[in-house]
């Protein structure tokens, strides 16, 4: 069997055991099983290939406000009588906490918010703790990107509102850093950080078809 | 402010966010979209190679999962189920864009796929236990569009042949042609590139 | 800061004027037939948005085009109703407004989406989900309803809302809240001042954050509250009669944080401020 054949039927079997006189071709041509062996591993790397990233919070805020509108979540309702005051558990902003627990992978926050992996995915506390955080998608749009997204008439406001938010970032983080054991410290650069992302989704809520 | 944790130690199982779900339980359809986001974005994402594109694609397959939750009765496990629909998500989409997802052909008659060039005897050495991962990604990234799909479904996503050819609607040999086209032309990618690499300072 | 605000408020005001001064206005009614706990959306883009309650089962809305550089799309799928203005080529902000009046059933579920104008919302017993991005928001007389709103800029009036979830987002606007009590009323801002003025209720948690803006409560003597403040680099004044708490771990700091109680503390009440001042007051 000459190469040009063997490769000419590769497709077909090379899923399969090599058998008969494909086999034999293999055993003789150094060529054809090095390809063979080199396709196999491109198949085999590309199976342990893990998810690349996250879509950023605005996907889940939208799908969010879909099913809202489309009647598809019924919201809880709490009965209108005096109520036992729960301690405190719930999250501020539900359309915000994807957001939160995605920027609580940020920096200073990472300590204090162990975000449980997805499946698969082992979770490298001390990895992320050390690096700059990962570049995410539309989330990671920079600022000047996210001001080019929006109408000329808004950009005034959007880059007052940036302004205002990096800045609240910046004094938590500062603070943060003074008060590394103080909770409330890591409350505030979350909260700085979600006030971000309100700016963020309603940007991404105009530039949208 | 509590700073918004998420209720780590109160996460619904699968089976039962399910069940809510199809109640209307806002919390159960936020808890299957943050199991799941992350394989179905990158799905997207793979098959698109733009961000803004895969995270419009995840969207709409989550909601078309959630809207037809109701009739989801258990027969396959439900992240078949979902990434079906994320896989029929992208393929819509480029379809609607004009992009020809699997080239009817077999053979290569001056459509846009490059066919990869034969290989008689290279003398460069074996690729395997030299891929690295993130090559592996940039090569996938810039395989033309045709290739990448079957190459994403098959070896990454793991469909079978048979299942790609029913999903894509070609047949299983054109899948199986498109797929091999696929991984040589990554094979090439991936020998220039670690070529490359060796040459720099 | 201040003058920012104003100055957004200003732009506000301009465009009002403009539009009732437009020569080439189109009004366009539609009506709807609809079953109980429609879903009736709003996507404006420059323009203010008013809705009321209707009689009867029906969605009415009156668009009021001001030039034809917009258009609006409508639809009703089942018991779902949604409106979005388009722009078209040569729209501007003040050619494409757009003003929406609506009537809904009281028990309709309410989104409200604009870029400019004014969001007014009142009456209703359904949810609510308003959007914007420098709007002047008005909602009252709101019961039994989660009432949802997020803006940029622009001053947030919440009067008379009870019984739902209340959660308010504004990076720079002001929030006003006047008799608003509910199971979760959650408030937070980056620039924007707070002032709540009501008796929290029984029973609910109440979450009021400003970065760097002033938050004001004015509180009835017969409130029952168990309140935590606390500011980082502002200041912290109580002018309200408050209890030592027992069982407290919190440690205050005359000055910079506080924490009490009143009445039967039924009602759980948390503020804070990286630098804004926080003031109690008794009304």
């Amino acid at each position: 069997m000459k190469c040009a054949e063997f490769q000419e039927i590769l497709p077909e079997i090379i899923d399969r055991e090599a058998a008969g006189e494909h086999a034999a071709h293999l055993q003789t041509c150094t060529s054809c099983s090095e390809l063979v062996s080199d396709l196999k591993a491109i198949s085999e790397e590309a199976m342990r290939l893990g998810p690349t990233g996250e879509p950023s919070p605005r996907v889940w805020a939208n799908i969010q406000r879909a099913l809202e509108e489309e009647g598809l979540i019924r919201p809880e309702r709490q009965p209108g009588v005096a109520l036992v005051p729960k301690p405190r558990r719930s999250s501020p902003f539900r359309w915000l906490v994807p957001a939160t627990a995605a920027l609580a992978l940020v920096g200073a926050v990472m300590v204090y918010n162990a975000r449980q992996p997805s499946k698969g995915q082992p979770f490298d506390l001390a990895k992320t703790t050390s690096k700059p955080p990962e570049p995410r998608p539309a989330a990671d749009i920079d600022d000047e990107q996210l001001l080019a997204e929006v109408a000329a008439p808004m950009r005034a406001e959007y880059a007052s509102g940036l302004k205002s938010v990096n800045q609240s970032i910046r004094d938590a983080q500062q603070d943060l850093d003074q008060n590394p054991e103080d909770d409330d410290a890591r409350h505030f650069l979350m909260d700085a950080y979600e006030q971000r992302e309100t700016v963020y989704e309603l940007a991404m809520a105009r530039s949208m078809p | 402010m509590t700073g918004a944790t998420k209720k780590q130690n109160e996460r619904l199982p699968e089976a039962e966010a399910i069940e809510r779900a199809k109640q209307g339980d806002a919390e159960a359809f936020q808890v299957l979209y943050d199991m799941h986001r992350r394989r179905v974005y990158s799905l997207c994402l793979r098959m698109t190679t733009n961000t803004a594109e895969a995270e419009d694609l995840t969207q709409e397959a989550f909601l078309q999962l959630f809207r037809k939750i109701a009739t989801f009765r258990g027969e396959s496990a439900f992240s078949t189920w979902l990434h079906r629909m994320a896989v029929n998500v992208v393929l819509m989409q480029l379809r609607k864009k004009g992009l020809q997802v699997v080239p009817l052909d077999d053979t290569t008659d001056g459509n846009e796929e490059e066919a990869p060039k034969k290989d008689f005897g290279a003398q460069d050495p074996a690729l395997a236990g030299s891929i690295d991962r993130i090559r592996l990604e940039k090569a996938v990234e810039s395989l033309p569009p045709g290739y990448r799909t079957i190459f994403v479904l098959h070896d990454v996503e793991g469909y079978e042949h048979n299942e790609i050819a029913e999903i894509v609607g070609c047949s299983i040999g054109n899948s199986k042609s498109q797929l091999h086209k696929a991984r040589m032309k990554l094979r090439e990618l991936l020998k220039t590139s670690r070529a490359e690499k060796a040459t720099k300072p | 800061m201040g003058t920012k605000e104003r100055a957004g408020q200003v732009a506000v005001a301009l465009l009002v004027c403009l539009t009732t001064l437009s020569a080439t206005d189109t009004k366009k009614d539609f009506k709807y037939a609809v079953g109980p706990k429609a879903s009736v959306s709003i996507i404006n883009e420059y323009g203010p948005v008013s809705v009321k309650p209707s009689s009867g089962n029906q969605v009415l809305v009156s668009a009021t085009l001001h030039s034809d550089s917009v258009e609006v799309d409508n639809s009703q799928v089942g018991n779902r109703i949604e409106f979005r203005t388009h722009l078209l080529h040569g729209a501007t902000p003040q050619n494409s407004q757009v003003e929406y009046e609506v009537l809904v059933p009281s028990d309709a579920s309410v989104t409200v989406h604009s870029t400019t104008g004014l969001l007014r919302v009142e009456q209703l017993q359904g949810d609510l989900t308003v959007q914007g991005d420098a709007v002047q928001v008005d909602v009252r007389d709101i019961k039994d309803a989660h009432v949802h709103v997020k803006t940029l800029n622009g001053p947030i009036t919440l009067t008379n809302i009870r019984n739902g979830h209340v959660e308010v987002s504004s990076v720079g606007g002001d929030i006003t809240m006047s008799a608003v009590s509910g199971p979760l009323v959650e408030v937070s801002s980056t620039s924007g001042k707070i002032r709540y003025d009501g008796d929290f209720g029984i029973g609910g948690e109440y979450r009021m954050q400003s970065h760097s803006g002033d938050v004001e409560a004015i509180i009835p003597a017969d409130a029952s509250v168990d309140v935590v403040a606390r500011s980082v680099r502002g200041e912290v004044q109580n002018d309200f009669p408050l209890r030592p708490k027992v069982h407290n771990s919190f440690i205050a700091v005359p000055g910079k944080s506080l924490v009490g109680v009143a009445g039967k503390a039924a009602s759980s009440v948390i503020i804070r401020t990286f630098s804004g001042k926080i003031r109690l007051k008794k009304r």
